[in-house]
């Protein structure tokens, strides 16, 4: 995660002189643009805008409506940012907003549905995993992550969306489990629960990818 | 935030499947873009709270002007009712039709009643003759009087059921 250029944000801990958390950070931040200062906004922009849009894209397969929903969810974020208070951390409270507004724009759209994917970035050529299913497939490489990256998006579609969601927070976005309970307002043990049942789903749906 | 990718072993797990959806990344250009649309979108926004602002201002506004004219015009035709309306000349009373529509009968029965009409037929006659500087005395006063005389007893007799209404009210505590 990138840090905060800022220089109230680069501050030590005023007690045990020891570097800021991401969490005290954003904090600060916040409470710059609540003071007036709009621009400190762009900070957080910045610093959350690629996880905000991998969260969205992965939940919607879409790459412009991700594009969309990730603006509207700065947005939304922006316009509340009043009425944060810090109680919990500044991105858990901005993947919310944005899970939000996906799950939302899913449910309306759910018999409307097109499939837009990223362009997938060239260092997955070199990649350890990429490398091993080519061997073991006996394909070309470039054949082969085009062929994955629909059968990974399609598996993903395929699941509901609240175990969507919990695997790509988890998987794709490297989240804890206590995170993802605190973004999804569910508890540990379902988030776990979820996380189990996607896999398993997903388990079935690449088996053919799966060396083992 | 991201856990690193385990290749420990030969295996391909479900875990590295999905951490490979982590390669699907936006180019600069895309980034660009998405702040430029993001910056406008909120603008809009900003743009839009403050034209929301202007509305309820404007509107605001709006209502007081409008509020202050009907108050004024009420004012106006209440400082008018009071300069003109509550005349105590007999002969505006019967001979303008204007005024009966804007007083009630039984209000301009009410000033009727305590109207000293001889005095102000007087008065007019005084008045008219110095203002105009006709001399036309006899007739003028005579028909004054006459009317005067006729009203002053047909309104003391409408008026006193009139008052007494007015009086159960507790309105009549604050109109007299």
């Amino acid at each position: 995660m990138t840090t905060i250029s800022t220089t109230a944000a680069q501050e030590l801990s005023p007690v045990e002189n020891v570097p800021l958390s991401e969490r005290d950070k954003d904090w600060i931040v916040v409470q710059e643009v609540q003071a007036g200062k709009v621009a400190a906004f762009d900070l957080l922009v910045q610093k959350y805008r690629e996880h905000i849009f991998s969260v969205i894209y992965n939940m919607t397969g879409n790459r412009a409506d991700a594009s969309d929903l990730a603006q509207e969810t700065f947005i939304k974020a922006f316009q509340a940012i009043e009425r944060f208070q810090g109680k919990s951390a500044f991105f858990t409270w901005l993947y919310r907003i944005g899970i939000n507004t996906t799950m939302s724009f899913l449910k309306k759209n759910s018999r409307r549905r097109f499939i837009n994917y990223e362009t997938i970035n060239e260092e997955v050529q070199t990649n350890v995993i990429i490398e091993r299913l080519t061997a073991k497939n006996r394909t070309e490489k470039g054949l082969l992550v085009k062929e994955l990256q629909e059968k990974l998006n399609e598996s993903l579609q395929k699941l509901s969306v609240k175990h969507r969601t919990v695997v790509i927070l988890h998987e794709i976005e490297g989240l804890e489990h206590a995170e993802i309970a605190e973004i999804t307002k569910a508890s540990i043990g379902t988030v776990r629960s979820r996380l189990h049942y996607a896999k398993q789903q997903l388990r079935a749906y690449l088996q053919e990818y799966l060396v083992q | 935030m991201q856990k690193p990718t385990s290749h420990n072993s030969d295996e391909v797990s479900i875990d590295d499947l999905l951490r490979l959806k982590r390669s699907e990344k936006p180019n600069r250009q895309f980034w660009d873009q998405f702040d430029h649309e993001l910056h406008q979108r909120m603008l809009q926004t900003l743009v839009k709270k403050e034209s929301w602002y202007l509305q309820v201002w404007n509107r605001l506004t709006s209502i007081n002007s409008l509020t202050q004219i009907a108050g004024l015009t009420a004012a106006a035709v209440v400082v008018s009712l009071f300069l003109i309306g509550p005349s105590k000349e007999p002969t505006l009373v019967t001979s303008s039709p204007l005024e009966d529509t804007l007083m009630s009968p039984d209000f301009s029965s009410e000033v009727m009643v305590e109207a000293d009409y001889d005095t102000d037929a007087i008065f007019v006659r005084d008045a008219l003759k110095i203002e105009q500087g006709v001399d036309f005395d006899q007739d003028y006063t005579t028909d004054i009087i006459q009317l005067a005389q006729n009203q002053s007893s047909d309104y003391s007799a409408d008026s006193i059921p009139v008052r007494a209404a007015f009086g159960q009210t507790g309105i009549a505590s604050l109109v007299f």
